[in-house]
């Protein structure tokens, strides 16, 4: 069976997760086009989350 | 007595099946078959009872009993001998009450056991009404199956019809009788022939989950028995055309799809993708058998593949192919297949399946409802009137009617629409989807949002003359506390502590200690709690994981930081202004946003990683826990380190509610100076330590581990006024959001005390594998989400999105936090904890709950602690118990052994002085010792010691042909199966005249044990004799030596 396949996904906070390719992605959660196994988005994810304070935090403090 | 001639042949397979099971408890009516028949108009009592007669006589099974010769079953045929039915006339009573006693006299008939030694199997009864002549019978399914019911109706009609006429009975001829049907199966399934069949039976089950993994009201009971009812209804309109519409497309037959629908729903809810369901096949191969009367029914495991989420036409021809291969082989006696797959019985189990579905379009139901059942669950499906049958030890009514439910439901909409995969089948009515995502998680209440430090400050300026503080005899006010708090704050603003910064405090419990914490957050820092207890390692590593913007110590604990570390020496910051900071002080403005703490948790893998919680979650929580924990405001003991956020409801909950902190270890004298405390949060495996100096006066609050109401039993005896408080939660969750509430005075049953329902403004979710709600039951994994989520993991990003995951069931943008826990919802809308999702451990296939053996060896008066635990050392995973008191493992094991099903009882019990704990004041799974390796075989005999021991030991030894028998040797370690099981209760009653049923050897497999049981039967036979009746026994006996 095909390895179940994952997206990278990304709130307004700038938040990421992860979410199964085949299940609808919840409202306020937006694709970033990284797609893969549970194990490559979540390399991904340590890749590109470089800054971990919610856009908010982040704005309020700049 | 009749004196009638009779014959012997050997049982069938399927008549010792049910003579085997009926042993279980012969006094029970579960085999008996019943229905009504009501007459032609015009036949009179007479002619109706000759029309019965000839119907026995035409059938030999009829005429059949059953009985034990030499430990091997046989069936005895007798010669016909016909006699008339008796009579009961209602007629005397109203027209419209005549059916209603007919029904009624048939149900007691029903319910009355037919004994199998006594011929013949059934009675029969004739009630006169004015509407005609009514036929009571009732039989034993030892003799007669459902067809058997249709043939008995037809040949009924057709000697009435004879009758009437005078013409010849439409009868067909009898080639063969049942007894040779026995003959002729015994010679078949032999040898070469049995050996392929059950080759074919031990390769279909291998690995098959042996136990169903259905959700259970209640424990099962170490012992099965028949005790059940069931819950009538009816399929929608229309819904079994749609069946079989389906059925025909897929070249499947309506049963199939009947048994894919409940192959889906077992799969659903017990969370097993390998689901085993009982089916019947008719046993009538050859065309000689269909018009006999007698059992032929033969019953074979259906095993259903619900893995990979398939839709459900793939389902459909899953179970399609399945049942196919299983009919094919279903010739096979079950209890062969049984001894094959599953020899070691245990007896709290059904073997091989637990779950049923009958499809019975053409004889239907019996309205008499026995009060028994042979399965866990069973639907029997009819083209009227259906039903589901229970285990009424393990389910309640309401949870079969909720299971009738789901399954019309899910069947419904499967047939609607195949290529639905399983998963996405509906399993919850539209009200319960609204009960466990809505009223049940409505927690919304006004709460400002805020930060720590204004709460801490608006209680300071509210109480600056209240005590705060007490800690090695030093008692601080809230205004000393606040001002020492600023000062040091500056000085660490000066030293680059601000919003988004860290500030790992190396210090030991004291003072200084919540000073610094106050401090750290008030320059608008997170602080790292760093435990001067750990090893430098450890130390080492949280320090450079942290990356701390500075490290805080004493004089005493500076060696272990890092030289630059900020010294604490009771000068420093005294020349700083002690009023508080505003956002001009600090390096940057603090916001509810910012981060508050960072926890170190060590998961069960990896290193340990540290929680980010911001002060938005922290005043969240601490606004619920002062409003549920009116100690608060008085005094709290704060003994745990302050690395373990249960403490931060003593600290900071107390101190935003104007309260005393009183700071000191559980053991330390200072724990009980000043009386006792009104508020105190410990472990469960703190218990025992509370006497009455430590244990509070208002609020007890027990979290961090799952808590057994036996655990709690004794304390709660000593302190019934004080409100005990289940509080679970994650520290991703905030140190609490989760809670059960147990006021004075309200009782705490035994067994796991439930966690309750979500704290203000958190929501918890239980979801399946595809993170859909499950229902109210069922077990799911907890999800929490709302304002006491954590950030995430410090410098963690790919962790704490596989475990901060986007919530379908919240606002826009929202996360849920996975907890890796399992949970159901109860009935009431609380909250069950059941384990971690990974700790799920199996033991010889079986899922186990730990729990459940923990709170089974407390329930022992002589255990004050407990423990259980899966070890595999040996290879094999082995249960293992731990107890703490004076009970002797002797007398712990025969007591889990009478409360407990065979799989739940340790294998090992190992007595320690203390549980291992580990600093947080948990248990310490992994300091648990190995208990000493089990002594070789041959060291374990012991000979046996009593008469009945010796006498059950030389029983077992001939039967099982084994040279030597210890009195601690079991039946069926020995190589025992219930087939020898019969042969060796038939020996030993021959040897003891006492009434010893079959189900002895299976609860008592072990020859002192069943050697006990012959003596208190014995002993109970000879309580009922007079004095008289002894004497002349004693008499007897000594005349015979």
């Amino acid at each position: 069976m095909a390895e179940p396949r994952f997206l990278v996904v990304r709130n307004d906070e700038e938040q990421y997760s992860i979410w199964s390719a085949d299940r609808d992605l919840p409202a306020g959660w937006h694709d970033t086009g990284f797609a893969g196994s549970r194990e490559e988005c979540l390399a991904h994810v340590d890749e590109v989350w470089t800054d971990m304070r919610p856009r908010s935090v982040r704005e309020a403090l700049s | 007595m009749s004196t009638s001639q009779e014959w012997t042949f050997p049982a069938s397979y399927a008549q010792e099946r049910v003579w085997m099971a009926n042993q279980l408890d012969a006094g029970s009516p579960v085999f008996n078959v019943s229905f009504p028949w009501l007459f032609p108009a015009g036949v009179d009592a007479d002619t109706a009872s000759d029309v019965v007669n000839r119907v026995v006589a035409r059938h030999e099974a009829l005429r059949t009993h059953l009985r034990t010769d030499d430990g091997a079953l046989v069936q005895v045929v007798r010669a016909h001998d016909p006699a008339p039915l008796p009579v009961t006339d209602v007629t005397h009573l109203p027209a419209g009450e005549q059916r209603a006693e007919f029904e009624r006299i048939r149900g007691e008939m029903a319910r009355l056991p037919v004994p199998l030694d006594a011929a013949p199997l059934w009675r029969a009864r004739l009630i006169r009404m004015e509407e005609g002549l009514a036929l009571a019978f009732v039989v034993h399914h030892a003799v007669f199956d459902s067809h058997s019911a249709v043939l008995f109706h037809t040949e009924l009609l057709a000697f009435c019809e004879a009758a009437r006429t005078g013409a010849e009975p439409a009868v067909p001829e009898l080639p063969v009788q049942y007894a040779d049907f026995a003959v002729w199966q015994r010679q078949q399934l032999t040898g070469e022939e049995l050996d392929r069949q059950l080759a074919f039976w031990t390769g279909h089950l291998a690995g098959a989950p042996p136990v169903t993994g259905l959700p259970l009201d209640r424990p099962r009971p170490a012992q099965l028995g028949f005790a059940g009812d069931e819950v009538r209804f009816r399929l929608p309109d229309g819904l079994l055309d749609r069946v079989g519409a389906l059925a025909t497309g897929a070249q499947a037959t309506p049963y199939m799809v009947l048994l894919a629908g409940f192959a889906a729903l077992l799969s659903r809810i017990s969370g097993d993708a390998d689901v085993v369901v009982g089916v019947s096949t008719a046993g009538r191969d050859s065309p000689e058998l269909t018009p006999l009367i007698g059992m032929f029914v033969n019953p074979v495991a259906l095993r259903c593949d619900v893995s990979g989420d398939p839709t459900f036409a793939a389902l459909l021809g899953r179970v399609r192919n399945g049942l196919i291969d299983a009919m094919e082989h279903g010739q096979t006696p079950f209890q062969k297949i049984v001894e094959a797959v599953d020899p070691q019985r245990d007896p709290s189990v059904q073997p091989i399946f637990q779950t049923a579905l009958n499809w019975i379009p053409d004889s239907g139901l019996d309205p008499v409802e026995l009060g028994t059942t042979k399965d866990d669950l069973a639907f029997d499906i009819t083209t009227g009137d259906c039903r589901l049958v229970y285990r009424t030890d393990l389910f309640d009514r309401a949870t079969a009617e909720t299971v009738v439910d789901r399954y019309v439901r899910l069947l419904a909409a499967a047939v609607a629409g195949p290529e639905r995969t399983v998963g996405a089948l509906p399993l919850l009515t539209d009200a319960e989807r609204d009960r466990v995502l809505g009223a049940w998680n409505d927690t919304a209440c006004d709460v400002p949002v805020t930060t720590v430090v204004d709460e801490v400050q608006r209680q300071a300026a509210a109480t600056p003359d209240a005590a705060a503080l007490v800690c090695d005899g030093v008692t601080l006010g809230y205004g000393e506390l606040n001002t020492a708090a600023n000062r040091l704050a500056r000085l660490l603003v000066a030293r680059g502590a601000g919003p988004e910064t860290r500030v790992a405090l190396a210090l030991p419990r004291s003072c200084d200690l919540v000073v610094a914490m106050l401090a750290v957050l008030k320059a608008g820092a997170a602080y790292v709690p760093v435990d001067t207890a750990y090893p430098a390692g450890r130390i080492a590593y949280l320090l450079e994981d942290a990356a701390p913007a500075l490290v805080v110590t004493t004089p005493d604990t500076a060696a272990l930081v890092p030289g630059d570390a900020l010294v604490l020496d009771g000068e420093v910051g005294s020349d700083q202004s002690g009023d508080d900071l505003t956002d001009a002080d600090r390096v940057a403005p603090l916001r509810p946003e910012h981060p508050a703490y960072v926890l170190y948790t060590s998961g069960s893998t990896g290193r340990p990683k540290g929680v980010v919680v911001e002060h938005r979650a922290v005043t969240a929580y601490l606004a619920w826990a002062r409003a549920t924990y009116p100690g608060l405001a008085g005094v709290a003991l704060l003994h745990s380190p302050v690395s373990f956020d249960l403490t931060v409801t003593g600290l900071l909950g107390t101190l935003t509610a104007g309260g005393t902190v009183r700071l000191a270890g559980i053991d330390d004298p200072a724990a009980r100076a000043g009386g006792r405390p009104a508020f105190l949060k410990v472990t469960p495996s703190h218990l025992p330590l509370l006497d009455g100096e430590l244990s509070p006066t208002a609020d007890l609050v027990i979290g961090g581990e799952a808590l057994a109401g036996e655990q709690l039993a004794a304390w709660r005896a000593a302190h019934p006024d004080v409100a005990v408080i289940n509080e679970y939660g994650p520290t991703e969750a905030t140190v609490g959001c989760v809670a059960a509430r147990i006021a004075p005075g309200e009782p705490v049953p035994a067994g796991p005390v439930p966690i309750g329902t979500p704290t203000w403004n958190t929501r918890a979710l239980l979801l399946d594998a595809a993170l859909r709600p499950v229902p109210p039951g069922v077990v799911g994994e907890l999800y929490v989400t709302g304002t006491q989520l954590a950030r995430g993991y410090h410098d963690r990003p790919g962790l704490t999105a596989e475990r901060f995951l986007p919530c379908p069931y919240g606002p826009p943008g929202a996360r849920m936090y996975a907890t890796g826990d399992l949970a159901r919802w109860r009935a009431d809308g609380a909250l069950d904890y059941l384990g971690r999702r990974d700790d799920q451990v199996k033991v010889r296939g079986i899922r186990i709950e730990l729990g459940e053996v923990e709170a089974a060896l407390l329930a022992h008066p002589d255990v004050r602690a407990a423990a259980a635990a899966v070890r595999t050392e040996g290879g094999e995973p082995t249960l293992v118990g731990y107890l703490v008191g004076p009970a002797h493992e002797d007398s712990v094991r025969a007591e889990l052994a009478r409360e407990l099903p065979a799989h739940l009882v340790p294998a090992a019990l190992v007595r320690l002085d203390a549980l291992p704990l580990t600093p947080n004041g948990k248990l310490d799974r992994a300091a648990l010792p190995a208990p000493a390796a089990a002594e070789p075989e041959q060291d374990s005999y012991v000979a046996p010691r009593t008469d009945a021991e010796g006498l059950v030991a030389e029983v077992y030894a001939e039967i099982l042909q084994v040279e030597k028998v210890g009195a601690l040797d079991d039946f069926f370690a020995l190589g025992g199966n219930s087939l020898r099981g019969m042969r060796a209760m038939a020996r030993i009653r021959a040897e003891v005249d006492v009434d010893l049923p079959m189900r002895a050897l299976f609860g008592s497999p072990v020859v002192a044990d069943l050697a006990a049981q012959i003596e208190q039967r014995i002993a109970a036979e000879l309580d009922g004799l007079s004095d008289t009746e002894v004497a002349a026994l004693l008499a007897a006996e000594e005349g015979t030596n």
